[in-house]
């Protein structure tokens, strides 16, 4: 009885700390309407300046309750104008419009093209316009917590009842500013621009059956109406020191100490390790990406809507989640995105035959 | 010789301080504050009759009451007849008589201190010549000072032992007394026992007439003070719009918990917090900018992290005061309101202290007497909320809802060598952390808060007193400190501020003619920090920021370290010009202080460069001026204008998240009041106030802000309302107000912008605070509040960031929905048990939101904003406790 109402008061006591948060349904894995899941850019870093301009192609993952939907009804535009401080998001408001005097229309579609704006590291990144004469320097973009600068585009999804606009941002190579020389040969030397990750694949039930799941629904893997399911979501291993002839240009290597990986040099498909210019120890350090996986479903239900590795845990290459397939049989659309922490993303569609 | 009897008329101050300072004049006492609390009433030592002259034919009793000055020597400088007896001749006896009284010294705040009482004679003509026994009568009745009604069951004891009881007609008769000089002493259970003589000879019957205020039975003896006590030294009355509550009051307020401090959330003009603030908003000022001070020494924060405790344990708690604006000269460096916390004076007989113990945190203090100069006094308190979690419940509750750990301690020791002359070495310590994780199967949503906040101070309080004149001293240093560590998914966002505190205040306060009471002094504060950042410019948000709870924050990272310094020297000077028989006060007061702004870094850190500093230097003249109409003796009519300026925060020196340039901003403010004594315990006041504010610290608003400006300088404020207070104070068993404020808070951020509710705006507040004591060691108290919910900014919409996976909203007009109205009942009640003479149990119960009531603390959305909820605060919160005092 006392412990009883002891833990009343301290069940009341936490109250008082922390209130009720209501339980507001809903969640961002169920698919129940139109929606934008993911948005790449391939190359999926480059830097605006390049010779030539590098040329950027931006893809979607449009879908919908029943599978992936038709893009052309989506509007592209890159962002030409830089977002106040303390605007949330990440793009300035005026661009979310269907058109505008800051918007690059990109045209309509599942994919686009275009050059990479030149004039991106100045909008967008750490060398802000030359000021006027006698006026202060404005201040620099800040960098994410990678250290990335990135050229924002938004989507304008034209729905019954108004534009829904996504954000999508492309990562950008500016370097450094405001280093030492050192600092910025430094980095100039052991930073490697981001590749987008691969989803290697997604399979039911991965210490049994290893079922993959497929967008076909006569080769996918099968699952009891009702049932939870463990499906797992799979990346490439990187590997955490570089080595000459993996086809991996890592951070240290070099066209000199390895032209095989380096004279075309690609990234790695997975949690790639990269160097970061650590403002507090104003020092160039070595990381690596984070890896999320978006989990999306037309039916049914998952435990968790992401679930991923965080950096401290890059060296695991997949990921799981706990799927309860609807009760009712049939076939269920389901989607996987597969997020690095630097921007890049890459996606798969699947059907789960449930019977 | 004609004989005589006398009557005193015994009429009690209130013991509540309030009522005091409402009575009494007395000059700025230590740390330059005035207070006027009686810790000791005058004590005839040597009883004068009157000699009736010879030629005066007293056909029947003459009353004389006369209005006498009692200094710190106990003699009578000064005696004026206010209601003669109609014979000229006897009215200069009594005055005569009067004057070569002598008295124990009144002692105010502990310290012996001239006062004026009223005395009153009653001479009865000469009896009859007849046989004279050899001893004498002594009669009389014990009345109501306040109700006149006869005061039943007061015991009256003469030094012989005799005594009697009154009966329900409050008379009293005790027979066959020996003649001479004798100690009166009364006593009962609703005051304090009262000493006096009475001179009484052989063959006469003495009849004796007492008025005695009553006073709650709860309030301890040495709070009371049973004589109307009207305290010479002219008070300095800048203070013309201000709440002050006892320590014995505020700690029975329910939903208090038992602690003092807490009772500044229930005053008029302070917004109500949201659960777990803690925030002290007054008068739609922000949090940061109402100054909190202990005996004149400037501490951060007034409560712990959460708002559960105050930084300063009850014991040790004389009173605490607010002033929502218009305070005087001596105060500055804040745009909003004053708080100020009086410690107990340490003088006192004998070893006290007390065990508090409660399901949140326990706590002890101990005072006492080394020897007649050396006193000291301790005081400490510890949370251990999280270790009884851990106990009672099977998961980790820390890890879900962040739970503040924390511990105060305060040490005091004076010394007092003389009775004019007293020094106080004293430090105060408060600790407070907040570890609070939050796991999740997303790399991207894992959450931890950490912040640990503490801060120390130690001073010296010298106070000197030499004949009307005060001299006090207290300089300090202290130490704060504040540290997050605070990461969202890979977003960090880190802040450590060190500082150390050096300040000084000094006054002087004279009276150079008796109806002027000046003060003159200086403030002195510095403020040395060093500070280091990381993160995004926008988490946490700052006031006028849109975001809502919940929001992702800003994936944007920066770092700096800077230091500055900022100091300033105000001195000051403020008088009070007692006219028109003490109707009118007209208090000037002008505070000019010299302030130099510090910054080591004015651009943000570069390469290997060097940084470069910067150095501001500003003068702020602040004049303050007030003027207190005594319409009557009911009626109170006031009026005060000021100027306050505040120097810029350090935090908001960074050259990467603020503005190095940053200089002080500046408020203005006005206010007009009254007062209506309803009666003697009952009151009423009205005050009506308009606050304009300049040069407020905003972000900009610019897509490119110039480098070293993401704060810019130029916003202004505006706060006004009307704030309504009626005050029913300890008298009768009873205390309690009845509070309502109407105010309207507005912020633009920069020139061109519209004006907008301050985030904190909260237009009505309605608070009743009543306490009873029942009697037979019970009281019971209760409040009931009621508090519109602060402003919040709709969401409109929302868009998808594809690169993080989340939404984020779409605004609409700034501040234009509120939260739901607050209402909430609290009740409290307490059973006193005393254990002999000194050791007293006190157990409560302390419920708050009796009807547990869900009240909307704050709006939260879905993931995709679609849709809006909110936040409920705490149930119905039943607190037992216990407190063990000697």
């Amino acid at each position: 009885m006392v412990n009883a109402l002891l833990r009343g008061a301290v069940v009341a006591a936490v109250g008082l700390v922390a209130g009720c948060k209501p339980d507001i349904a809903g969640a961002p894995s169920i698919i129940d309407g139109p929606r934008i899941l993911a948005i790449k850019s391939e190359p999926a870093e480059a830097a605006p300046k390049a010779n030539p301009t590098p040329t950027i192609t931006w893809s979607t993952l449009f879908v919908g309750p029943d599978g992936n939907l038709d893009p052309s009804r989506l509007d592209w535009a890159l962002c030409m104008a830089r977002k106040p401080l303390a605007t949330a998001g990440e793009i300035a408001p005026e661009c979310l419009a269907p058109s505008g005097p800051d918007l690059n229309d990109l045209g309509a579609g599942d994919s686009v093209s275009n050059l990479l704006p030149d004039s991106g590291c100045n909008l967008f990144g750490p060398n802000p316009p030359v000021p006027m004469p006698g006026e202060p320097a404005p201040r620099p973009t800040d960098p994410d917590s990678t250290g990335g600068f990135y050229q924002p585009l938004r989507i304008a999804d034209d729905e019954p009842d108004g534009y829904e606009y996504a954000v999508g941002l492309t990562r950008i190579s500016c370097g450094l500013a405001r280093v030492s020389p050192d600092q910025a040969a430094d980095y100039q030397q052991r930073y490697r621009p981001n590749q987008n990750p691969s989803l290697s694949n997604v399979v039911v039930d991965p210490d049994q059956s290893a079922a993959p799941l497929t967008s076909d629904p006569s080769t996918t893997a099968v699952v009891n109406a009702g049932s939870q399911v463990t499906l797992r979501a799979t990346w490439p291993d990187c590997p955490l020191e570089p080595t000459c002839g993996d086809g991996i240009c890592g951070a240290n290597e070099d066209k000199n100490d390895c032209p095989a990986d380096c004279t075309d040099p690609h990234g790695c498909a997975g949690s790639e390790p990269y160097v970061y210019f650590d403002l507090n120890q104003r020092a160039v350090v070595d990381r690596r990406e984070g890896m999320r996986v978006s989990w999306y479903s037309a039916g049914g239900s998952f435990e968790h809507d992401r679930t991923g590795q965080p950096e401290a845990d890059a060296a695991t290459s997949y990921t799981d989640n706990v799927w309860t397939a609807p009760n009712t049989p049939g076939d269920v659309y389901l989607w996987a995105v597969l997020r690095d922490d630097r921007g890049g993303v890459d996606w798969g569609s699947f059907v789960v035959h449930v019977e | 010789m004609n004989r005589a009897r006398l009557g005193l008329l015994l009429a009690a101050l209130l013991a509540t301080p309030t009522l005091a300072r409402a009575q009494a004049r007395t000059k700025a006492a230590a740390g330059g504050q005035a207070h006027g609390v009686v810790t000791k009433p005058p004590q005839v030592a040597h009883f004068v009759a009157p000699t009736v002259p010879d030629d005066v034919k007293l056909d029947q009793t003459a009353t004389v009451e006369l209005e006498i000055a009692i200094g710190v020597d106990g003699k009578v400088s000064e005696a004026n007849v206010l209601t003669g007896s109609g014979i000229p001749e006897l009215d200069d006896a009594a005055k005569a008589a009067a004057l070569a009284l002598e008295f124990e010294p009144a002692e105010i705040d502990g310290v012996p201190a001239p006062v004026r009482i009223k005395y009153k004679y009653e001479i009865q003509p000469p009896a009859p010549t007849q046989t004279v026994p050899d001893t004498a009568a002594f009669t009389g009745t014990v009345t109501d000072q306040k109700t006149k009604a006869p005061l039943a069951g007061v015991k009256i004891e003469l030094d012989t032992g005799q005594s009697a009881i009154t009966d329900d007609a409050g008379h009293f008769a005790i027979d066959g007394v020996t003649p001479g000089t004798h100690g009166v002493t009364l006593s009962g259970p609703t005051f304090t026992p009262i000493g006096t003589e009475e001179t009484l000879e052989a063959g006469r019957r003495y009849e004796a007439s007492y008025e005695v205020q009553v006073a709650a039975a709860a309030v301890p003896d040495e709070e009371r003070a049973d004589f109307e006590v009207v305290i010479v030294a002219t008070k300095l009355g800048s203070k013309i719009t201000s709440t002050e509550v006892t320590a014995e009051q505020g700690a029975r307020v329910a939903g208090t918990g038992g602690d003092v401090a807490k009772v500044v959330e229930n005053l008029p003009g302070v917004a109500r917090s949201t659960v777990g603030s803690g925030a002290i908003v007054v008068w739609g000022a922000g949090a940061q900018d109402t100054r909190v001070y202990v005996d004149g020494v400037h501490i951060p924060v007034l409560y712990h992290e959460g708002g559960y405790r105050s930084v300063i344990h009850s014991d040790l708690v004389r009173s605490v005061e607010l002033q929502p604006g218009g305070y005087g000269a001596s105060y500055g460096r804040g745009l909003g309101g004053l708080i100020t916390v009086g410690l107990k004076p340490l003088e006192e007989p004998g070893y006290h202290g007390s065990v508090q113990v409660d399901a949140i945190d326990s706590s002890a203090s101990l005072r006492g007497s080394l020897n007649d100069k050396f006193h000291f006094g301790v005081a400490a308190r510890k949370s251990y909320l999280d270790w009884v979690l851990a106990r009672v419940t099977s998961e980790d509750v820390g890890d879900f809802v962040p739970i503040p750990k924390y511990w105060d301690a305060q040490a005091r020791v004076s010394y007092t060598p003389d009775e004019d002359t007293s020094l106080e070495l004293g430090t105060l310590f408060s600790y407070d952390t907040i570890d609070h994780n939050l796991g999740s199967s997303d790399p991207a949503d894992i959450k931890r808060e950490a912040k640990m906040t503490r801060f120390s101070r130690y001073y010296l309080h010298y106070v000197k007193k030499q004949g009307g004149d005060t001299t006090s001293i207290v300089p300090y240093v202290g130490f704060d400190e504040t540290r997050v560590r605070d990461i969202f998914g890979t977003v960090p966002a880190e802040l450590d501020n060190r500082t150390t505190v050096y300040g000084l205040r000094a006054s002087y306060t004279t009276n150079p003619v008796p109806w002027i009471a000046f003060s003159a002094g200086i403030d002195l504060e510095a403020a040395v920090s060093s500070l280091t950042r990381n993160g995004s410019v926008t988490t946490p948000p700052r006031e006028g920021d849109l975001h809502v709870f919940g929001q992702l924050p800003q994936d944007q990272d920066n770092f700096d370290n800077w230091k500055t310094t900022t100091a300033g020297l105000a001195p000051y000077a403020e008088a009070d010009f007692s006219l028109f028989d003490d109707k009118l006060h007209l208090i000037p007061g002008l505070r000019i202080e010299p302030q130099v702004v510090r910054v080591s870094r004015l651009a943000p850190p570069e390469s290997d460069s060097p940084p470069v500093g910067f150095e501001r230097e500003d003068t702020e003249v602040d004049p303050r001026f007030a003027v207190r109409w005594n319409v009557s003796k009911r009626v109170m009519a006031k009026a005060a204008v000021g100027i306050y300026h505040q120097p810029p925060f350090a935090e908001d020196l960074s050259s990467v998240f603020g503005n190095p340039k940053l200089g002080p901003a500046n408020a203005r403010q006005f206010l007009v009041g009254a007062g209506y004594k309803l009666s003697k315990p009952l009151s009423f006041e009205v005050t009506s106030f308009y606050s304009n504010s300049s040069d407020l610290a905003y972000r900009s608003p610019l897509p490119t802000p110039l480098r070293s400006q993401a704060l810019l300088q130029g916003g202004d404020g505006r706060a006004y309302g009307t704030q309504f207070l009626l005050r029913h104070d300890l008298v009768d068993r009873f205390f309690g107000w009845v509070s309502l404020s109407i105010i309207r808070s507005e912020r633009r951020d920069g020139p061109t912008a519209n004006w907008r509710l301050f985030d904190f705006d909260q237009t009505f507040v309605f608070t009743v605070v009543g306490s009873y004591d029942l009697g037979a060691g019970f009281d019971v108290g209760s409040r009931f509040r009621y508090s519109s919910g602060y402003p919040r900014t709709p969401v409109v919409g929302a868009d998808v960031d594809e690169r993080v996976d989340g939404y984020f909203p779409r605004f609409g007009a700034q501040n234009s929905i509120r939260i739901p109205s607050f209402y909430a009942l609290d009740v409290r009640g307490a059973k006193h048990f005393k254990f002999g003479e000194q050791l007293a149990l006190e157990l409560y119960l302390d419920v708050q939101n009796v009807t547990n009531h869900k009240n909307d603390e704050e709006i939260v959305y879905n993931y995709d904003y679609t849709k809006r909820s909110y936040i409920t605060g705490m149930p119905i919160l039943p607190v037992v406790g216990g407190k063990l005092s000697w």
